[in-house]
């Protein structure tokens, strides 16, 4: 346990901060903490956007480069502040400058309304009339009773704005029949995981990635039965753990 | 309202950088820091100026998150760049 005293020698040492304190309960972080919710502290197994970003960054430096190559993240705060007019126009900015149509599957994890779920693009730099496979969507969500469609028109606007940002020449009738599926995936069941599950869904997306597809179209491994809450429970350990050693190493 | 270390010695002006954080609710603070400082300064700096713990802002430099121990000029930033500092968002149920 990292006591405040200990956080504040860290500090000191002039290492990254944020990553240490992030590590920490929120109800044991400084008494200055006043514009987060106070609430978290019964939640401290919720993932914020600095936590999850982490967490991600982990992740992906340990995923070999073979199944990174024809994959790309955005950051997990960018859609967030896509939907936020003040901010659009930068947000596409940011992404144009990382190319992601030259990868096959764009990551883009979601944050809205205090829950995550994952978008991926699937196929989107594929030329219109190759014979390669079309352009489509999944939309990969761990509560489904909070019904995922309700980010279809945020999402349907969001590609829009990404191919006019690109210049692309597909035309808005193309990109609104861009199937957005969101298939049936292992579901949470207390009311804290869902970023945890969005990382284990993009993990083990990149560890299969989709060579064969159900008659809907959706890669043959998604489904109900993905994977055991077992699994997920020693994924988020171990990811967990792995992060947080190398930041306490960096320390050192 | 410009931030700290107001005094502007003519040798010192090339060591000093003009930057503007950018709040969500578009408000800016302006801070004058030198090319090799360590841009937690201005992150604490900004925190405490609108009371906020530092763990809840992710501060952008053109999208990507910046870390405490980067200087500006690792970054390559210019006189008059903009940093977004962005209220973190937590998801649960």
């Amino acid at each position: 346990m990292i006591t405040r005293q200990a956080a504040k020698t860290l500090r000191k040492s002039g290492e990254s901060t944020s990553n240490i304190f992030s590590a920490l309960p929120l109800c044991k972080r400084s008494k200055r903490l006043r514009a987060s919710k106070q609430t978290n502290c019964r939640h401290d197994k919720k993932l914020d956007s600095n936590l999850f970003q982490s967490l991600l960054e982990e992740l992906w430096s340990r995923t070999p480069e073979q199944r990174r190559r024809s994959c790309i993240y955005l950051d997990c705060l960018w859609f967030f502040l896509y939907k936020d007019k003040l901010t659009r126009t930068k947000v596409l900015s940011w992404i144009k400058k990382k190319q992601i149509f030259s990868k096959r599957y764009i990551f883009v994890p979601i944050v809205c309304w205090s829950h995550w779920s994952l978008l991926i693009l699937c196929h989107f730099g594929e030329k219109r009339q190759s014979r390669a496979r079309k352009p489509y969507m999944l939309l990969l969500d761990s509560l489904h009773k909070t019904d995922p469609r309700r980010l279809e028109p945020d999402i349907r606007r969001f590609v829009l704005d990404i191919y006019r940002s690109e210049e692309r020449e597909e035309n808005e009738d193309f990109l609104s029949e861009i199937p957005l599926l969101i298939p049936k995936v292992p579901q949470q069941k207390k009311g804290e995981e869902c970023g945890i599950f969005v990382l284990y869904f993009l993990h083990l997306f990149m560890q299969n990635v989709p060579r064969s597809y159900t008659e809907e179209g959706c890669p043959c491994f998604v489904n109900e039965d993905w994977f055991k809450l077992e699994e997920l429970e020693s994924f988020h350990n171990e990811i967990h753990s792995a992060w947080k050693s190398k930041g306490l190493m960096e320390v050192q | 309202m410009s931030g700290q270390e107001e005094e502007k010695k003519p040798a010192d002006q090339a060591a000093h950088i003009n930057l503007k954080v950018k709040g969500q609710d578009g408000n800016e603070v302006f801070f004058r820091i030198k090319h090799s400082t360590q841009l937690r300064k201005l992150m604490n700096a900004y925190c405490d100026r609108q009371s906020v713990d530092i763990n809840s802002i992710a501060f952008l430099f053109d999208g990507r998150r910046l870390r405490g121990e980067q200087t500006p000029e690792e970054l390559e930033m210019e006189d008059g760049d903009e940093i977004d500092a962005m209220l973190h968002q937590t998801g649960g149920s």
